[in-house]
């Protein structure tokens, strides 16, 4: 009886927890903005492979000339990306 | 207590079928009640799984042999421990044990990754539940763990093989290795169903992979352990189907590992991420069905069963649904993906050792299906030896091992010769002085052991160059003190310093491989008291033999004296178990451990004679505990790796409130 009981008590909690956002939830607005997000993203990756590179040049794996071509590209992908950024804002 | 059980798993069916319906109707309908309530669901199966497993633990521990489950996996003289592990020795309960482990995950991924998935991921909750209905169905129409019979007086015990202390710890962490991959999985086919293939589905797993990974890792080596002080051959791994059914998944994580990193940074390799994402989670799928099927031949098959169509059937619709969903989704996931830019960079290095590591796993499940396929095309199921895979791991193996060394070394994006040469320099010496004093020893005579050694002195030198040239680089960028600039240097990418420490792992096992497996002595001899046998130094000489009585098990050795060099080392017993209520005979190994010398030496003890005499195997293991200390560093690096770093996940949550702002504006 009492594992049927204890059975009963599961079961009710359960049903309860999963009715409860289905009578009680009230939904707030789902923000979706892919654009906004992606030009977030590829501003952030750009920042980050800035850092990634001044810090490859300061432990020896990238050689002064590398290093030149390579931030003058990765500056203009980051600027790239802050314009888009302030674009979706 | 059986009707607890049952109805316990009947309602987490109910709440996980619930869960995939209403969340699927949710998540396509935007229906934020719906999502919300397939969620309480999901996270309400946990306490009713757990009901059902505490209901047979305590069934273990009452010896209550009316639960057929529980008479055919213990006995009253099986001690405590063993009572409680038993949970786990049988098809049905291994089932619940996967299941309980799979709700304890879902609970964690989608609570722990709330500020995520709130607005991003509402497809991983039905993904999620599918998976778990269909491990919830085997337990309640298919497998019950609760099925009931007359009581017998006594059970017939537990499986001699897993009364060891290792399997305690080895089954549920290969359990959490395996579930554990279905996080990454179901929040890839969930990206892939929402068409948000941005970074945050990565975020939200990374965590749950390492620690999948390194569990499931951890338990190879655990079962390895077990292996080599518990079966009794001297050896550690046999390329046995189960083994390599560990071995897959986490051959194709460790693939996923690196490089889900070049898409983090480059946003580069999308679809061949979420590839390896669905073939590591199939593998974890087909490793669990071949261990509990029996439809292979393993040491490690306990029974044959009737799941195995209900497994093949469901690994089929898992490749087949993710397969499609995949190629539905190619025009997305190839869309802005940026071209390498260089063969000589990270990105580029990233790539071959992913190449290696899926072309070592196929070749090794080919080996493992290979019984399989010669069975239903031919008939005769020929199976593929030990030299099949290790030919293949040589092929793969040590090109892996050499890329280890180089891959950390070379930048992103490109790398010139130049910084290549400087880079390489220091590895490459220390590399060639140990090659040179190798040969100089007499080591030489094997190519594959003086490769594998010199490739891992090379992977060493470049993980201590990476970390004096990084301490070095963030010293002048920060300042401060060495110690100050090195533990910045760790703690701003734990990820990267975790990883170079389980490099530093993979090259000890590496040796330890080797070492025990290339420069091994082995002796045997049938021995009369008083009769010696020699093995490289040592000199054991038979005493005679001793019995002890124990509560579940009688134990018969023989004694030997162990000298070295002529100087006496102390007594060693090895022979053989014997459970009675399983009447099963089981082997105790002698294994005594030199650090000094680095090597093990290995007493087996058989056949034992009413005269006295005894066959006798002497091997002498040189190294092989380094492959158990490479376990302990390995774990040490995977901790550093998944220690939480809140800033990724703050980031995200910051773009997702940038974006609320946008939105309500």
């Amino acid at each position: 009886m009492i594992f049927v009981s204890l059975l009963c008590l599961l079961m009710l909690s359960c049903a309860a927890f999963v009715a409860w956002p289905l009578v009680r939830f009230a939904p707030d607005t789902m923000s979706t903005h892919p654009e906004l997000f992606e030009a977030l993203e590829e501003r952030d990756r750009a920042l980050a492979a800035l850092r990634e590179l001044e810090f490859d040049h300061r432990a020896g794996k990238i050689v002064d000339d590398d290093y030149r071509t390579l931030v003058r590209t990765l500056r203009l992908r980051a600027a790239v990306a802050l314009k888009t950024v302030d674009a979706n804002a | 207590m059986a009707l607890l059980g049952n109805g316990a798993l009947a309602l987490a069916l109910g709440l996980y079928v619930y869960a995939a319906l209403a969340g699927s109707w949710g998540a396509a309908r935007n229906s934020q009640r719906l999502q919300r309530s397939a969620r309480h669901a999901l996270l309400a199966a946990l306490p009713a799984i757990a009901t059902a497993a505490g209901v047979l633990v305590v069934a273990f521990l009452r010896y209550d042999f009316s639960l057929v489950y529980v008479a055919e996996h213990s006995s009253r003289s099986l001690p405590l421990a063993y009572r409680v592990s038993a949970l786990w020795g049988g098809q049905e309960g291994s089932l619940l044990l996967w299941l309980l482990i799979l709700a304890a995950v879902a609970f964690g991924a989608v609570v722990l990754n709330r500020s995520l998935l709130e607005r991003t991921l509402p497809w991983a909750v039905p993904v999620l539940a599918a998976i778990a209905s269909f491990f919830a169905f085997l337990l309640v129409f298919v497998s019950s763990p609760f099925a009931r019979q007359p009581a017998p007086l006594d059970g017939a015990g537990l499986n001699a093989s897993l009364q060891n202390p290792y399997m305690l710890a080895h089954p549920p962490l290969l359990y959490i290795g395996y579930v554990g991959l279905t996080v990454p999985f179901a929040f890839a086919m969930a990206a892939l169903l929402s068409r948000r293939l941005d970074a945050r589905w990565l975020v939200a797993t990374r965590r749950w992979t390492i620690v999948s990974w390194a569990c499931l890792g951890v338990a190879i080596l655990l079962g390895s352990k077990w292996a080599y002080g518990t079966i009794g051959w001297g050896g550690y791994f046999a390329w046995d189907p189960v083994e390599n059914a560990a071995l897959l998944p986490w051959l194709t994580a460790t693939a996923y590992l690196h490089s889900v990193m070049v898409q983090e940074k480059k946003g580069m390799l999308r679809v061949w991420n979420v590839s390896l994402v669905v073939l590591t989670f199939s593998l974890a799928l087909l490793g669990t069905f071949i261990t509990r099927s029996g439809i292979v031949d393993s040491i490690h098959s306990f029974s044959r069963s009737p799941i195995g169509a209900w497994f093949v059937g469901f690994i089929a619709i898992v490749v087949l649904s993710s397969v499609a969903l995949v190629l539905v989704r190619l025009p997305v996931l190839r869309a802005r993906s940026p071209q390498l830019e260089s063969l000589a960079s990270r990105e580029a290095a990233f790539l071959y050792n992913n190449l290696l590591l899926v072309a070592f796993a196929l070749t090794v499940l080919w080996g493992v299906l290979f019984p399989v396929l010669s069975q239903t095309v031919r008939g005769v199921p020929y199976s593929v030896g030990p030299p099949y895979y290790n030919f293949f791991l040589r092929t793969f193996g040590l090109p892996l091992l050499l890329l280890m060394g180089i891959g950390p070394l070379v930048a992103w994006r490109r790398a010139s010769m130049r910084s290549l040469r400087r880079g390489l320099a220091w590895p490459t010496a220390a590399a060639l002085a140990v090659g040179a004093a190798l040969v100089a020893a007499g080591d030489g005579a094997q190519p594959a052991g003086l490769a594998a050694y010199t490739f891992s002195a090379f992977v060493l030198a470049a993980i201590v160059v990476e970390f004096v040239r990084g301490t070095r680089a963030r010293r002048s960028l920060d300042g401060g003190s060495w110690p100050g600039a090195f533990s910045s240097l760790v703690a701003r990418n734990r990820r990267r310093y975790g990883g170079y420490v389980v490099h530093a792992a993979v090259a000890m096992l590496a040796i330890g491989i080797a070492g025990s497996s290339l420069y091994r002595a082995t002796t045997e001899k049938r021995l009369h008291p008083g009769q010696s046998i020699a093995a490289k130094g040592y000199s054991l000489r038979y005493l005679g033999t001793s019995f002890r009585p124990g509560a579940n098990h009688d134990e018969l050795r023989a004694v030997l004296s162990v000298s070295r060099d002529g100087a006496y080392s102390g007594l060693v017993a090895a022979g053989r178990n014997h459970y009675h209520a399983e009447a099963f005979f089981g082997n105790a190994v002698a294994i005594r451990t030199d650090w000094l010398r680095a090597e093990d030496l290995f007493v087996i003890a058989d056949s034992f004679a009413v005269n006295g005499s005894v066959d006798v195997k002497v091997i002498v293991n040189p190294l092989v505990d380094l492959i158990w200390l490479a376990g302990v560093v390995f774990l040490f690096g995977s901790f550093i790796a998944l220690w939480p770093d809140g800033r990724e996940e703050r980031r995200l949550v910051r773009h997702e409130l940038a974006i609320a702002k946008v939105v309500t504006a």
